[in-house]
């Protein structure tokens, strides 16, 4: 984990492979900009996170990398302009998990994920691919939940399946031609308890260690702390700062991100510091 | 021990193998049995029909004797037939059936695609208005076909009046459409609300139709309401197919869509489909096959709502096996209730409209109330 902070200013055009890069962009509902003017390089193998207050634009942000909204400026993935990748292939690149789905219809756990797994994708044979259903409910500590219905389940096992069909999109991080694929995540964690926190935390830092790459929109920013390799700080649609824990995590630089004291401290035989917020 | 009288069973080691291919959750094996299951439905459905009439016809008889003829290059294809026979098979009972196969199909499949298209497991072209705007085109057609509408009715010949029809079908559709969604969010309740007054509108202007109508027009308006495969005939059949028949062979494309659909339109879009292109596609096919079977049988109701939901009940909402078996249970749900409405009150018939209201609108209230007693869904 290096310190230096990335600013927008210093990123250079030259994309490598397998980055997320943004240029200049914009983003608004109703020509009220949400999003301002933002740049940054993201590169794969790291664990990437948006943080913000409510309202900021983090989830704006990740709609418009993921090309669920319109934006203006550029958005480059693999060196690729996000709009000019054709849809299916981009799904073979980049996963998404939303923070909440309603199902139209009734389904099983494994019919859920194994909506992940796409047609287009010929990686692997069919046994191989539909195998991965079964690998991807024990990533996220559902083995034995194939056959329950989908709407029995609690919110956070839910999201949980949720997570296991996306990581069947997007298997391998690093797809058969060399270029890396990535998993967005918006709030991947705010359903669960602390256990599934850390599990699925380590899911993705572990998708992010094998070379692909991981963005995650974050709350909770102790467990971020203890997770991200670099994080974003956005405040009012502009990106306030981007670098590694250790550069972020200011006393200044996050009560004025989150507009409240707060206080880092660290603690001994603990790597990453802890964040206490003010009251009283 | 178990092993080995598993090998010894070919029973058994076909059980073995099923549950390899068969992960736990998975309804893919069930669902092709079920389609399997409804192909000989379908035969035995289609077979039923062609016997059972006023006349009872010796329908394999007849086509052995028919085939024997053909293969062996007699000049008489009917000898040995009875020209009685003959004639009600082939003019009367065969269209009929055939007609009652594509409309019951054409209705299943787009009840089927219209739910998965608007994400919910009442829509149907009937309750939504879809229905009503083709009638009000058929009946533009059938009124205003002689004079005003005169020219599309020579370009087009037998096929004016189901294009009437579909026309009228996307027009609503389209318009439904614009109406429930907002900012890429379709609201089902705005639909439902928009479906009814589109239905109450487009039925306002066919009765307006009705009053400028003459005594044959009146005719042939009433026969629509009812909703009936009385009428059938080659030319129907040749006129509805084209549309329909288009419509069921084009489904395979929009079954992962339609899958991908079931987790929302934003999920749908993340994993590659073209959400837009899939709406576009589903409101043309659903217009054209319920276009092109109001067209030809009039407004015959719940088929479309009662056989995709008995199917998703027992393989699942999978779109690649749901469609198709809801064509193939369509097909067989209309052809039976067309037997029983056509020898039920004999000499005299029941037009099937009434019958399928008869069994749907109980079926319909049962589901309504089911879902309330389902607080998870």
């Amino acid at each position: 984990m290096e310190n230096t902070a990335l600013k927008p200013q210093q990123i250079s055009k030259n994309s490598p492979t397998g980055s997320l890069e943004a240029f200049g962009l914009e983003v608004g509902y109703n020509r009220a900009p949400v999003i301002k003017d933002l740049s940054f390089v993201a590169e794969p193998g790291l664990f990437h996170t948006i943080l913000g207050p409510n309202g900021s634009g983090k989830s704006t942000l990740l709609k418009a990398l993921t090309g669920e909204l319109s934006y203006s400026g550029r958005v480059t993935l693999n060196g690729e302009s996000l709009s000019t990748i054709r849809a299916e292939t981009l799904a073979l690149r980049r996963g998404v998990l939303p923070q909440h789905t309603v199902l139209a219809f009734p389904l099983t756990v494994s019919e859920v994920v194994s909506l992940g797994v796409l047609r287009n994708d010929t990686v692997g044979t069919a046994k191989q691919r539909r195998n991965r259903i079964f690998e991807a409910l024990g990533m996220v500590d559902l083995e034995g939940f194939e056959g329950r219905q989908y709407q029995s389940l609690s919110g956070g096992e839910q999201q949980r399946v949720q997570l296991a069909r996306v990581l069947c999109q997007v298997w391998s991080p690093i797809a058969e031609d060399g270029s890396r694929r990535w998993l967005f995540l918006d709030e991947p964690v705010s359903s669960l308890d602390i256990k599934h926190q850390i599990q699925i935390m380590n899911i993705a830092a572990d998708y992010a260690r094998r070379g692909g790459g991981v963005l995650a929109v974050m709350h909770d920013l102790n467990l971020t702390a203890s997770f991200a390799d670099t994080v974003m700080v956005i405040r009012n649609g502009e990106l306030k700062i981007m670098g590694s824990v250790a550069a972020v995590y200011k006393d200044e630089i996050l009560s004025d991100a989150y507009d409240h004291d707060v206080q880092v401290s660290h603690v001994d035989g603990r790597s990453a510091p802890i964040v206490l917020a003010r009251h009283g | 021990m178990i092993e080995i009288s598993l090998k010894r069973l070919g029973a058994g080691r076909m059980t073995a193998a099923m549950v390899e291919k068969q992960p736990t959750g998975m309804r893919d094996l069930l669902a092709r049995q079920v389609i399997f299951a409804l192909v000989v439905v379908l035969i035995l459905a289609i077979s039923a029909s062609l016997t059972i009439g006023p006349i009872k016809i010796p329908v394999l008889d007849v086509i052995q004797h028919y085939l024997i003829n053909l293969l062996s290059g007699s000049e008489e294809s009917l000898a040995g037939i009875n020209l009685r026979d003959w004639i009600v098979l082939s003019e009367i009972r065969l269209p009929r059936t055939l007609l009652g196969a594509l409309v019951g199909s054409a209705l299943a499949v787009s009840g089927a695609v219209m739910q998965g298209l608007f994400r919910n497991p009442l829509a149907d072209p009937g309750i939504v208005g879809v229905s009503a705007g083709a009638g009000l085109g058929a009946a533009s057609l059938i009124v205003l076909g002689g004079t005003t509408l005169a020219p599309i009715v020579s370009i087009f010949g037998i096929y004016a009046l189901p294009l009437a029809a579909f026309g009228g079908g996307l027009c609503s559709t389209w318009l439904l459409y614009r109406i429930g969604t907002r900012g890429g969010v379709t609201s089902v309740a705005t639909l439902l609300l928009a479906g009814i007054a589109l239905g109450a509108f487009a039925g306002a202007i066919t009765g307006l139709l009705v009053y400028v109508a003459d005594d044959q027009q009146l005719r042939d308006l009433t026969f629509w309401g009812l909703g009936s495969l009385a009428g059938a005939s080659w030319e129907k059949v040749f006129a509805a197919a084209p549309l329909i028949c288009t419509t069921l062979f084009l489904l395979p494309i929009l079954a992962n869509g339609l899958n991908a659909l079931m987790l929302g339109e934003a999920a749908a879009g993340h994993m590659g489909v073209r959400v837009q292109r899939l709406k576009n596609i589903s409101i043309i096919m659903v217009a054209a096959a319920s276009g092109a079977s109001v067209a030809v049988s009039g407004g015959i109701g719940f088929v479309g709502i009662i056989v995709p939901h008995l199917l998703r009940l027992t393989i699942g909402p999978d779109h690649r096996y749901l469609l198709p078996a809801s064509a193939l249970l369509g097909a067989s749900f209309l052809i039976a209730t067309d037997t029983i409405s056509r020898t039920i009150v004999a000499p005299a018939e029941l037009p099937i409209g009434i019958l399928t209201a008869f069994v749907g609108a109980p079926f319909f209230l049962w589901l309504l109330l089911r879902k309330r007693g389902l607080s998870s869904f």
